[in-house]
């Protein structure tokens, strides 16, 4: 038997994110390229004056071009390779990670509520990030990145729908109270269904 | 259902902008004290602080003034705010618990401090800063109504109505308390900041310590000179020294240790946990026993001496619950022996199998003995570290250090990997870790939110992983069931059967 999380049974049910959010994650290293070496370049310039018009200082943007460049040619395939999520068993996992691999997993039954984010870049690929939220802390939110839009939503159906199915004789049903679309802070439009889960004591219910 | 216009608001009581005062100086205490205190120069921020301080603390001994509320049929409406309006209805089915707070001015001026706490949320649903005994009665009287109604629903176990009479699990005696403050050593906290502050101000700590200091040999200057001359007057200098702040530092945790846990009180009323403890703020928290996500006993190297050990609690929905000098429900027993610890559980929980609390129960499966070379390199990293330093600003001498730091970091890491064991059961996960300090933690399945399963490229090449199952209500500094160096079989069968055994039960806050 394999020793490595990307071998097992589990693995091998998962799927992985779309290969155009490999353009996705190099957009947004652009944006962070762009805001790191302003920022390094501020700090060159005050090296620079405060040294006595000692231009050596501006090698120290070296540092953020090569990393930059680096991450811009092999991180985006490293995520689109070592990023899966699936449900298996109505257990929600999402894989990640290349050296330091991670997989957290968590039932359907304790996803407290989901979100669905588009930021531009994201929308402009069509593509979302999934969001679950649970009551924990340490995995408040789990987030996978790269889906297509469609199945996002499909995913958050499907998880709502299992829920709504969850009955236990003489213990809760859960209730989606509201669904609205509402604009995010890092993007121009989310959908939230919030599964208000109230502790309504009724029977069973014959469907 | 009766609009909220129909209804008749009370204000909180009129000594109420009094007691925010105190609050608010007793939340920014240390900002005041760091302005007032730091500098032996006024320097412009010092003054900006203060003035700062002084309008926001003006400004909610006003806002309090404009808080009020009314006890409607099914919920509580609160109102408050200047500028931004705010109106809350709290459903009084969503009210779990209700704590009330009283320092001594509180029970000469016969008030309390009140919160209501929800079934989720890190902040509670409603704050009363202050309202008379009688306010506090009308609110306790119609939010306990609709508990009440709840105890008439079918799936309600009939044995909870046989046991709704309030029974004492633990009372704390004074020397027990005492025996607390020697064995947490709380009291270093306040002492270190104290230190720090006096430390600030020049002349202060030359007139409070300095001449004293400069009395004792090698106090203040020690070096290779001095100890080469009087070697045997500054080791017995130093030992004083450090026999002298031992004993202050257990005298000011004993004096903390007092103020917390005085006529420590743990009751059990039905399905409820109450506590009260306090010697002059009188603090009684009190929770669901359903709503405690996580159970951790504790042993230090302390404990161990008294054969005492802390059991504690995490519960959902007040994990940040430390604002507004609000006492939350976390401990079970400060201190307590080991026998009546377990006694304690088997009384709170009588559902979980404690078999396991005896160390040699065949149900732990220990982690495998091999991960101490795993764990013994990042010891070894550390002292090595620590080595080179000493070397770099003493003497090349002092990597001799290195070698006792050796053997030590190996006996450790081995005593560590025979110390940590789990156990996963249908109901419940148990997870004990240390030697010298020794951790149990205990999380219902019930309880378990999201679990991880990790492995980085040191794991993979041992055939190993860690694993950890996350809870609502802990902090990330808390033990818990965060499991390293597991064999990969074992931490690829816990994620897949507690994720498996989590799905099929409820999650009830």
């Amino acid at each position: 038997m394999s020793n490595t999380i990307s071998s097992d049974t589990v693995f091998s049910k998962l799927q992985r994110v779309q290969e155009s959010y490999q353009k996705v994650v190099r957009l947004n290293i652009i944006v962070w390229a762009l805001v790191i070496s302003a920022a390094v370049t501020v700090l060159a310039f005050i090296l620079y004056k405060a040294n006595d018009d000692n231009s050596l200082f501006f090698l120290i943007l070296i540092i953020p071009f090569v990393f930059f460049v680096f991450l811009f040619l092999f991180y985006p395939q490293k995520v689109y390779k070592y990023t899966h999520y699936g449900l298996v068993a109505e257990v929600f996992y999402v894989q990640k990670g290349w050296l330091f691999k991670k997989r957290t997993a968590v039932a359907q039954n304790r996803i407290q509520h989901t979100d669905v984010e588009q930021g531009p870049f994201l929308r402009k690929y069509g593509l979302a990030q999934l969001i679950l939220h649970t009551a924990g802390v340490k995995e408040a939110d789990i987030a996978i990145s790269g889906l297509d839009y469609a199945e996002a939503i499909g995913i958050r159906d499907h998880l709502l729908k299992l829920n709504k199915q969850t009955k236990r004789a003489g213990q809760f049903v859960a209730n989606d109270k509201h669904v609205s679309l509402a604009p995010s802070a890092n993007s121009l439009a989310s959908t939230v269904l919030a599964l208000n889960l109230d502790k309504k004591i009724v029977p069973t219910e014959e469907e | 259902m009766t609009s909220p216009s129909e209804l008749s608001f009370k204000k909180l009581h009129q000594l109420s902008p009094v007691f925010m005062l105190t609050d608010t100086i007793k939340e920014f205490f240390l900002i005041i004290v760091l302005a007032v205190f730091a500098s032996t120069r006024a320097e412009s921020w010092q003054l900006w602080a203060i003035a700062g301080s002084s309008f926001f603390v003006l400004f909610r001994m006003v806002a309090i003034r404009f808080f009020s509320y009314a006890i409607a049929k099914d919920e509580l409406i609160i109102k408050q705010g200047i500028l931004l309006k705010q109106e809350r209805h709290v459903p009084f089915e969503r009210v779990q618990n209700i704590n009330e707070t009283q320092g001594v001015l509180h029970r000469l001026l016969k008030v309390s401090k009140v919160t209501l706490e929800s079934a989720s949320g890190q902040t509670p649903e409603a704050v009363f800063n202050v309202i008379s005994k009688e306010a506090l009665h009308e609110i306790r009287a119609a939010v306990k109504q609709p508990l009440d109604n709840r105890l008439n629903v079918e799936h309600f176990d009939e044995s909870v109505l046989e046991t709704a009479h309030s029974r004492q699990l633990l009372f704390l005696p004074v020397g027990e308390v005492m025996k607390h403050g020697l064995v947490t050593l709380q009291g270093m906290i306040p002492l270190a900041i104290a230190i720090g502050v006096l430390a600030q101000q020049d002349g202060l700590w030359d007139r409070f310590f300095g001449s004293a200091i400069r009395q004792i040999p090698g106090a203040t200057n020690i070096n290779a000179e001095m100890l080469a001359q009087a070697p045997s007057v500054v080791i017995a200098s130093l030992l004083g020294l450090a026999l002298f702040a031992i004993l202050c530092f257990g005298a000011l945790s004993i004096l903390y240790s007092l103020l917390k846990f005085y006529n420590f009180t743990l009751k059990q009323e039905g399905e409820k946990l109450l506590s009260q403890r306090g010697l002059l703020t009188k603090l009684s928290s009190s929770t669901s026993i359903q709503r405690i996500q996580k159970i951790n006993i504790y042993q230090g190297i302390l404990h161990r001496l008294f054969k005492r050990v802390t059991v504690s609690c995490k519960t959902a929905g007040n994990a940040m619950a430390t604002a507004d000098g609000v006492a939350k429900f976390d401990v079970l027993a400060p201190l307590l022996d080991k026998p009546s610890s377990h006694e304690l559980l088997r009384k709170v929980f009588p559902e979980l199998n404690w078999g396991f609390l005896n160390e040699s129960d065949a149900s732990w499966k220990a982690i495998p003995y091999r991960s101490w070379r795993r764990g013994v390199k990042w010891k070894l990293f550390f002292f090595a570290v620590i080595s080179l330093l000493a070397a770099f600003w003493l003497h090349w001498w002092a990597l001799i250090i290195f070698v006792p730091a050796v053997m030590w970091s190996i006996y450790d890491a081995q005593r560590e990997a025979k110390a940590a064991a789990f156990i996963y059961k249908d109901t419940y996960v148990v997870y004990r870790s240390g030697w010298i300090s020794k951790n149990l933690s205990i999380v219902p399945l019930q309880k378990g939110q999201a679990a991880d399963l990790r492995q980085n490229i040191f794991d993979k090449r041992h055939a190993m992983a860690a694993f950890e199952l996350d809870t609502a209500g802990v902090s990330f500094f808390d033990h818990g069931i965060e499991i390293r160096y597991l064999e990969f079989s074992d931490a690829l069968m816990l994620q897949k059967n507690i994720m498996q055994r989590t799905n099929e039960l409820e999650f009830e806050w």
